[in-house]
């Protein structure tokens, strides 16, 4: 439970909301494109790369160096195999669709170095929830499992003040775990009552 | 407009599809892990069983069943005689009694063509019966049967069962008894509706069945 997911920071800036020039005690907003690699417990429940993120997030300026915002994420992974899975005694074969869906959302504080008009690094926690749905699909079955907890994330970039949005951007989405929970499908466990 | 468009784009987040039958396949196995699957012998009945539902008071009810094509009886009887030989068990092709049946195990291919929730009768396998051609359909043999169970459940039409007995381990099941399952492998819906592809798909799941199944050997 306390395995990362860890979203390799490729992020792109795909949306500018704004231009106008980020001051003291003012909004700015971002979206982010992001690639994913599955780790730990959910590399073992979907192992593809994932193209399928995405963040968007809203910062409050409280001073010239400080902002506190909101960011809410959707990962998806998803993973197509064959492989046998097995619970209670029984071993399962088929085609399966494993997806994953994480929505992280997270309260932010950035800290911003330098003077507005020119180049910030600045450097940011996040500390949050999450929701995670797993869903696997085989046969004509589908099974789907989903949770909740606390997640968080750190972010370090630099910031051209007059621009908007994160070019690099981590985001740990931590403590999910690749179980497909209990499957009682219909049609597959064999007989139910039988000579033992 | 940049949020709608980007929306749009992680509309789907399940991005995959089935794009052929044979990908809903699914096979099911399970065994009893105390059996011993050392012994040398085996027998396969020469015809694939259809079971039928019961109704309440445990008689056979065909209505609500469809007849599945009994095309496939060589090719998954073989299938199992193949894979068996080949981890090392010796097939017994000249039983022809109960009373006589000298094997080790049997290994009893069955099919359902109900796809609700329904009590099974198993023809079994009838002492009364000469079983050999005389395999299969329901009428007659209540009782003296085995592995002979009603089991409840609910399976798609045209699952197919192998079940793996040792005919001389019996165990008592109600005021009966009957012989005890080994291994039961279940091929998900594959003889639904048979097609062009139907023997190719049989063939890659009794070989999944048994792949995926690795304590059934002698080897």
């Amino acid at each position: 439970m306390t395995k990362t997911l860890r979203i390799v920071a490729a992020a792109l800036t795909l949306l500018v909301v704004s231009g106008a020039e980020a001051k003291a005690q003012e909004w700015f907003w971002g979206m982010e494109y992001m690639v994913g690699i599955p780790t730990s417990d959910t590399k073992g429940f979907t192992n593809d790369f994932s193209w399928r993120n995405f963040g968007i997030e809203g910062r409050y300026s409280m001073t010239n160096n400080v902002s506190l915002g909101l960011f809410f994420g959707w990962n998806v992974f998803t993973e197509q195999t064959d492989s046998v899975i097995s619970f209670e005694g029984i071993d399962v074969s088929g085609d399966q669709f494993r997806y994953v869906n994480s929505f992280p959302i997270m309260a932010t504080a950035h800290y911003y170095l330098g003077r507005p008009g020119g180049i910030r690094p600045y450097a940011g926690v996040g500390l949050g929830t999450y929701y995670i749905e797993n869903r696997l699909d085989i046969g004509l079955s589908s099974i789907t499992t989903s949770r909740t907890g606390w997640t968080s994330g750190s972010a370090a970039s630099r910031r051209r003040t007059g621009t908007w949005g994160w070019p690099r951007r981590s985001v740990s989405s931590s403590r999910w775990t690749g179980t497909c929970g209990r499957f009682s499908t219909p049609g597959t466990t064999g007989r139910s009552s039988r000579a033992a | 407009m940049g949020l709608l468009a980007l929306g749009a784009a992680f509309a789907a987040c399940y991005p995959g599809e089935v794009t052929n039958l044979a990908q809903l396949d699914v096979v099911a196995t399970t065994h009893d892990s105390t059996a011993n699957f050392a012994l040398p012998t085996f027998a396969v009945p020469d015809t694939v069983v259809q079971l039928f539902p019961v109704d309440e008071n445990g008689n056979p009810d065909s209505s609500g069943s469809v007849i599945l094509s009994h095309d496939f009886d060589d090719l998954m009887v073989q299938l199992v005689i193949d894979s068996m030989v080949a981890r090392g068990y010796t097939h017994r092709a000249d039983i022809d009694s109960i009373t006589s049946i000298g094997v080790d195990y049997v290994m009893l291919i069955t099919m359902v063509g109900v796809e609700n929730d329904y009590y099974i009768y198993n023809p079994g396998w009838c002492s009364g019966w000469g079983w050999w051609g005389g395999w299969g359909w329901w009428g007659g043999c209540w009782g003296g049967y085995y592995p002979g169970y009603v089991g409840s459940g609910s399976y798609e039409t045209g699952t197919v069962f192998i079940d793996m007995f040792d005919p001389d381990n019996q165990v008592e099941v109600g005021d009966s008894t009957a012989a005890a399952v080994y291994w039961t492998a279940a091929m998900r819906g594959v003889l639904a509706s048979t097609t062009a592809s139907t023997a190719e798909r049989l063939t890659r799941l009794f070989g999944r069945a048994f792949a995926q199944s690795p304590y059934v050997t002698r080897n």
